[in-house]
């Protein structure tokens, strides 16, 4: 053997791990997207046929409701970042630059609706709102332009804007606390009123906190499908994920339509991504050294005014949904005034045998499968990414953050069309599997992003000690990274586990008929009428995921 | 992800070569499709895969694995996807043993696919209201007094093909009838379950779009309410049965469809009240006293052309739009 082929093995034989992880990657998310792509662009391609090369597109440019829908799609988006950004900016200033008592219940009053799943929340204001909902029955009859108001475009908004604005609040509020007060301090000294303090000093200086925090609420906004499916239909406010789900669900089935609007969704998602990485790029000017600095002291109308805000939005936000919910699940018979309870609802979804301890089960084995799964192969897909170099490495980089931006729907699409291509000789497609294989492709990324942060951290100094020593990679990786990335991976498993127990769109796109996990569960029977039982359900997924939630933080502050 | 694809692998059922087994996906009433199958096993010795689903989850299964066929017979309960597949080239032609024996009006004329039964979608009414020559126009209008209720049509695959033959047989006139209902009242049900649900307790008066069948069910167990058939037509929704031109297995195919048309079949098809394809089987007691009623005549190619734009329509113009209510705002 030629030395020159010698390095050559060497060589291959180094890059072996990362060529695995980014065929795995290109498998699993690469793979079913651009077969998408291709099918809106040849709605025949699987049949072996280029013909009507961009149909879908001319049809959706011709059909003027199309056009409508998304325009109205991209509205709605961005209607819910900037009621977001008018709630939590301010939430985000209190925390960080005042003296309000009680910050941290002010902070956890942020984190319930952040943890609760907009379409439960969803479900209960409709409960509240619609004829003879609680409004109806406490305040004794609900002004009909309220009402009518509540259906409409801004009622959707403000239902999704209130599930999503404490993502601004707390990114303003890191923002802020990372930006010393000296410029203020300068600014106030040189007799700027507040006003041109916060249009020419402080505005500018959260300009990329406010880009970051409000690219996530457009991007789950506009790829939200359980707020316009549940409140859009009732509004009769037709928005892309919804339709996209109709498109591919109910009959007359147009899969070519349904590709190539999940790719326009998916082009949206990735502009947003771009233009707004730009702007904070443009705006954000050079590092700011924290500094320790004297908070503004509020008067007791200011310390008033903060509290009010935080308790109006964590009364709108999570107490009123919340309260809906539960009575609802206790409610025997409607009559007038409150109804009588019952824990009947409860016993009847988790009777043995009956189709919500189905539901339940399937869903607990499916999430504790893909969080297990997630965890292992997204660990070692992100070792072997900080660890590495080269053209490889950017491939698997941007492989592996594709799923964080596209939409949820798009993927499940996507893998409709991989798993029943000619080519697969697997029914994998109508069973549990598929499920399981999509949870785990659209959550892999929360297990990369926490290994990554904590592997960044990690000084590859010991796995060298070791390697030098004689240990194999296997050894290296199970003996010396593994350990040290556990907290992590823990971290990174609630969390997988979590957002799996309540995923409703991959669930209801992807499930073979008769099986049910809890979201569809709670979809299904309150779009059949039994709203007692979907509200019961939704309690007992939202309390079981909190428990682990609490758990896994007490044992993490014992350890 | 591999451990993934093994047990994946191991799990599947991988379509199987030998040439024995059958693949039926099969739109319900589910007790019907399993008594057919189990009984076409027993006589053949062949085995059966079911897949029982509403006609939409077949169909969207069908769409999926367009390019990977799995089913060899498919049996759905409305004649426009059975066309749509036919107008794609997906299904094989074949003409039956005991077609003679059958309405002949039911069937594709070209037989790419033939009916096994038929429904008809009318107004289901409680005991004691309306008359016998209670026709749609007084009824959409509130004139017979009384709560109605629609299963929602983009739920109700019946309910679907109602909207659209009345759309087809009266026109642009229909728009006017359907929001006429709304501001009577109309309240919609989720499906048919619910909508029967609500008549039976009182809630409602009548269910305007009900598939007979099911009503018959009811009046059986000596429910207090009658299935009417308005002078003026109904709509009849035929069940076809088809077989899908890549069947490896067309023999069997073939000899499951036969088996789907013979008198014992066809007798199992009559007792859940259903209008056999047979014409020398007699009806369920339930329903022979009707007879058949008058239908709409519609044409199946241009039902189905309409189908997705109508039904759109009615969705946003009707089902989903603000509506004043003619008496006050209590729906």
């Amino acid at each position: 053997m030629t030395p020159e082929l010698r390095a050559l093995r060497r060589h291959a034989w180094l890059q072996l791990p990362i060529l695995i992880c980014a065929l795995l990657l290109l498998l699993a998310t690469g793979y079913p997207l651009l077969l998408l792509f291709a099918q809106s662009l040849f709605p025949d391609i699987l049949g072996g046929s280029l013909e009507g090369f961009l149909d879908p597109y001319r049809r959706i440019v011709e059909t003027e409701a199309l056009g409508q829908m998304i325009r109205n799609s991209l509205l709605w988006a961005g209607a819910v970042t900037v009621v977001s950004w008018i709630m939590g900016i301010p939430c985000g200033y209190l925390l960080a630059r005042t003296n309000l008592p009680g910050k941290l219940w002010a902070r956890l009053s942020l984190l319930v609706p952040i943890m609760t799943p907009p379409y439960i929340a969803a479900l209960s204001y409709i409960l509240v709102m619609q004829h003879g909902g609680f409004a109806d029955t406490l305040l004794g009859g609900l002004p009909d332009g309220l009402r009518a108001w509540f259906f409409s475009f801004w009622g959707v908004t403000l239902v999704m804007a209130l599930s999503s604005f404490g993502y601004v609040a707390l990114a303003v509020e890191a923002a802020l606390s990372a930006i010393p007060r000296r410029l203020e301090d300068a600014a106030q000294m040189l007799g700027a009123r507040w006003y041109q303090l916060g249009a020419l000093v402080l505005v500018p200086l959260l300009l990329p906190a406010i880009f970051n925090s409000g690219l996530l609420v457009f991007l789950e906004a506009i790829s939200n499908f359980g707020v316009p499916a549940v409140m859009g239909t009732r509004a009769n406010l037709p928005l892309l994920p919804a339709e996209i789900f109709y498109l591919v669900t109910s009959w007359p089935i147009d899969l070519p339509l349904a590709t190539s609007l999940s790719s326009l969704l998916c082009l949206f998602a990735l502009a947003t991504l771009y233009v707004s990485r730009w702007l904070a790029a443009k705006a954000g000017g050079g590092t700011l050294k924290a500094s320790e600095s004297a908070l503004h002291p509020l008067g007791p109308l200011g310390k008033c005014l903060g509290w009010g805000l935080f308790l109006g939005l964590f009364l709108l936000s999570a107490a009123l949904p919340y309260a809906a919910m539960i009575i609802t699940s206790l409610a025997d018979a409607w009559g007038e005034g409150l109804p009588a309870l019952t824990l009947g609802h409860y016993q009847a979804i988790l009777a043995p045998g009956s189709r919500g301890l189905e539901a339940l089960t399937t869903s607990l084995g499916l999430s504790i499968a893909a969080a297990t799964i997630c965890v292992i192969i997204g660990g070692y897909i992100a070792y072997v990414n900080v660890r590495s170099t080269g053209p490889l490495q950017k491939l698997l980089d941007g492989l592996a953050m594709l799923p964080r931006v596209i939409p949820k729907i798009v993927v499940a699409v996507g893998l409709i069309l991989a798993w029943n291509a000619p080519w697969i000789h697997l029914d994998v497609y109508n069973t549990l599997w598929m499920l399981l294989l999509a949870y785990v492709v659209i959550y892999i990324t929360d297990a990369l992003n926490y290994s990554n942060t904590s592997l960044t951290r990690m000084s590859p100094s010991m796995e060298h000690a070791a390697a030098m020593l004689g240990a194999g990679r296997a050894r290296v990786f199970f003996s010396i990274v593994l350990p040290q990335l556990k907290p992590a991976l823990l971290a990174a498993w609630v969390t997988t586990f979590i957002v799996c127990m309540r995923e409703l769109v991959a669930s209801i796109l992807l499930l073979p008929p008769g099986a049910d996990t809890t979201a569809t569960f709670i979809f299904n029977q309150f779009e059949q009428g039994d709203i007692t039982m979907a509200m019961a359900m939704a309690t007992v997924t939202i309390v079981l995921t909190t428990v682990v939630l609490i758990l896994f933080r007490v044992g993490r502050q014992e350890a | 992800m591999l451990t993934l694809v093994i047990l994946a692998a191991g799990c599947g059922d991988a379509r199987q070569a030998d040439g024995d087994t059958l693949v039926v996906y099969s739109a319900g009433p589910r007790p019907l499709a399993e008594a057919v199958v189990s009984d076409w096993e027993a006589s053949t010795g062949h085995r059966v895969e079911l897949f029982a689903a509403t006609t939409g989850q077949i169909m969207a299964r069908l769409e999926a694995e367009r390019y990977r066929p799995r089913a060899d017979v498919v049996v759905f309960a409305s004649a426009l996807a059975a066309e749509s597949l036919k107008q794609r080239g997906a299904l094989l032609p074949y003409q039956p043993e005991g077609l003679n024996h059958t309405h002949e009006a039911w069937h594709d004329p070209d037989h790419h696919y033939v009916a096994t039964s038929a429904a008809i979608v009318g107004v289901a009414l409680r005991d004691g209201v309306g008359t016998v020559d209670l026709d749609w126009s007084e009824l959409m209008s509130g004139q017979t007094g009384g709560r109605l209720t629609m299963p929602s049509p983009s739920r109700s695959g019946s309910a679907g093909e109602f909207v659209l033959a009345y759309k087809l047989h009266h026109g642009d006139r229909a728009w006017d009838d359907y929001l006429a209902m709304r501001r009577a009242g109309l309240e919609f049900s989720a499906a048919n379950s619910q909508a029967i649900g609500g008549l039976l307790q009182g809630a409602y008066q009548a269910i305007v779009g009900a598939v007979d069948y099911l009503i018959y069910r009811q009046v059986d167990q000596g429910a207090p309410v009658r299935m009417h058939y308005p002078p003026s037509g109904s709509a009849l929704v035929i069940r076809p049965v088809a077989i899908l031109a890549d069947t490896p297995v067309e023999d069997l195919a073939q000899s499951f469809v036969d088996h789907y048309l013979s008198l014992p079949m066809q007798e199992k098809v009559a007792a859940q009240h259903l209008l056999p394809a047979r014409t020398d089987v007699p009806l369920s007691p339930a329903r022979a006293g009707q007879g058949l009623p008058e239908t709409f005549n519609i044409d199946t190619a241009e039902a189905l052309e309409q189908y997705r734009d109508v039904l759109r329509r009615f969705q946003i113009q009707v089902e989903r739009a603000e509506v004043v209510p003619a008496g006050g705002n209590n729906p």
